[in-house]
């Protein structure tokens, strides 16, 4: 008997259930605010961010398109003009063959912007996924608010673009242009002269006695 | 008070009784209430993955190839109508300018068209990296919930324990009162049966050997 009046003085049994459903609520509840929070620091991240990520890697690109357009077909014209074929079929290959390539490199540039946009969101997504799983075992959302901010400061930061690669580069190198080039003398005063061949930069050996 | 001993006894045991039997309906109900709400955690993960089942069919991918597709031929023609240079000399343009922007305009749907699957596939990356963290919090939250379970079975367990301390008190009162009726009364015992030691008179009629008539013989004794 005294047993239970004991007992009954000393408040039962503790309620060690509620205690851990207390402190597991809490945990959640810990959790949720900190995801919340981690959300709202990478919410910067939208596709106009993106968008303009995308855009300042065009912007970067090309004005340097632009100086090897120029400079390749400013070589054209004067390869042209220095054979005397500017008005003829082979200008217009050539012509044609540069504004093409022109086409084409102006599609590779937004390519490549759309590639680094893209790999910079998938970066943002693994960094943010990383954050929130920090969240499971430290139920901390004070330091993952932390971490999120300068996680995302470290994204918004510019990054360094490698210069771009020439795109005329195998313009110039073409097989028949270099051939036509040296199988054609350059213009001047005299007659021409269609009984000789190769440039005039190298002239042609002289014939040996012995053979 | 041997009656009131048995009485509270009889009581004190019934509540015993009881307690276990809401105890361990109790248990019941608890565990009941585990399993509904594992179940419920079990419905959500279910729906989330039937979501993302959905995004990655080949309908979504469809779409999300079809928008991908669009938005590389616009960043296409964007890109385009920016010129290169600021003059171009009469004798150095292409006299095929049609022809060198159709050829470079096919190309560049081809080319979108096989880009659009790089755009598909970070989408369904993205997708991943999302649903994944839907379920972790979902596989969190429950296996969270899951281990206040056992605490929850012990309180269950002990729901009525003051009910079983009330009816063993009662029972330990009957007990008393047993023992003090036992020991209270006055020693309650019978007369051992004795041995009957009156002398056996010797019958003549009966008696077969050479002991003379009506001699007291010894019960304990034969005389064979």
């Amino acid at each position: 008997m005294g047993f239970a009046i004991a007992d009954a003085f000393m408040g039962g049994t503790p309620d060690y259930a509620g205690q851990a459903q207390a402190s597991e609520n809490a945990r959640q509840a810990q959790i949720r605010k900190g995801t919340k929070q981690v959300n709202q620091a990478f919410a910067g991240f939208n596709p106009q961010f993106y968008n303009q990520r995308r855009q300042a890697y065009i912007d970067y690109a090309m004005p340097q398109l632009s100086d090897q357009f120029t400079q390749t077909r400013n070589q054209i014209g004067f390869g042209l003009a220095n054979k005397g074929l500017t008005q003829s079929g082979t200008s217009g290959k050539q012509w044609s063959d540069l504004f093409r390539q022109e086409g084409v490199a102006k599609q590779n540039i937004a390519d490549t912007a759309t590639s680094q946009s893209q790999a910079l969101q998938q970066q943002v997504a693994n960094s943010q996924a990383n954050l929130i799983n920090q969240l499971y075992t430290t139920a901390d959302p004070a330091s993952a608010q932390q971490s999120a901010i300068q996680t995302a400061a470290g994204f918004q930061a510019p990054s360094t673009f490698a210069p771009l690669v020439n795109q005329f580069s195998g313009l110039l190198n073409q097989y028949y242009i270099s051939q036509l080039l040296n199988q054609k003398p350059a213009t001047s005063a005299a007659a021409p002269d269609y009984t000789s061949y190769g440039s005039q930069f190298a002239p042609l050996p002289q014939p040996s006695s012995s053979y | 008070m041997s009656y009131a001993g048995a009485a509270t006894n009889i009581v004190g045991g019934e509540l015993s009784g009881w307690a276990n039997v809401l105890a361990k309906q109790n248990m019941f109900d608890t565990y009941k209430r585990e399993l509904a709400q594992q179940q419920q955690f079990r419905d959500q993960g279910a729906g989330l993955f039937q979501g993302f089942l959905g995004q990655a069919g080949p309908g979504a991918a469809a779409t999300e190839m079809s928008q991908g597709r669009q938005a590389r031929e616009k960043s296409y023609q964007d890109v385009a109508a920016t010129p290169l240079s600021t003059f171009t000399p009469p004798t150095e343009q292409s006299t095929s300018s049609a022809r060198d922007k159709a050829a470079v305009n096919m190309r560049g749907q081809e080319r979108a068209t096989l880009g659009a699957y790089s755009d598909w596939q970070l989408r369904q990356v993205l997708n991943n990296i999302q649903n994944q963290e839907a379920l972790k919090q979902l596989t969190s939250f429950a296996g969270g919930q899951a281990g206040v379970f056992p605490l929850q079975m012990y309180k269950a367990q002990h729901s009525e324990d003051t009910l079983a301390q009330i009816g063993a008190a009662i029972s330990s009162i009957g007990g008393g009162a047993a023992n003090y009726a036992q020991f209270s009364q006055s020693p309650q015992f019978s007369q051992p049966q004795q041995q009957s030691f009156a002398p056996i008179t010797y019958n003549p009629n009966t008696y077969q050997g050479d002991i003379p008539s009506g001699a007291v013989l010894n019960p304990y004794l034969s005389y064979a």
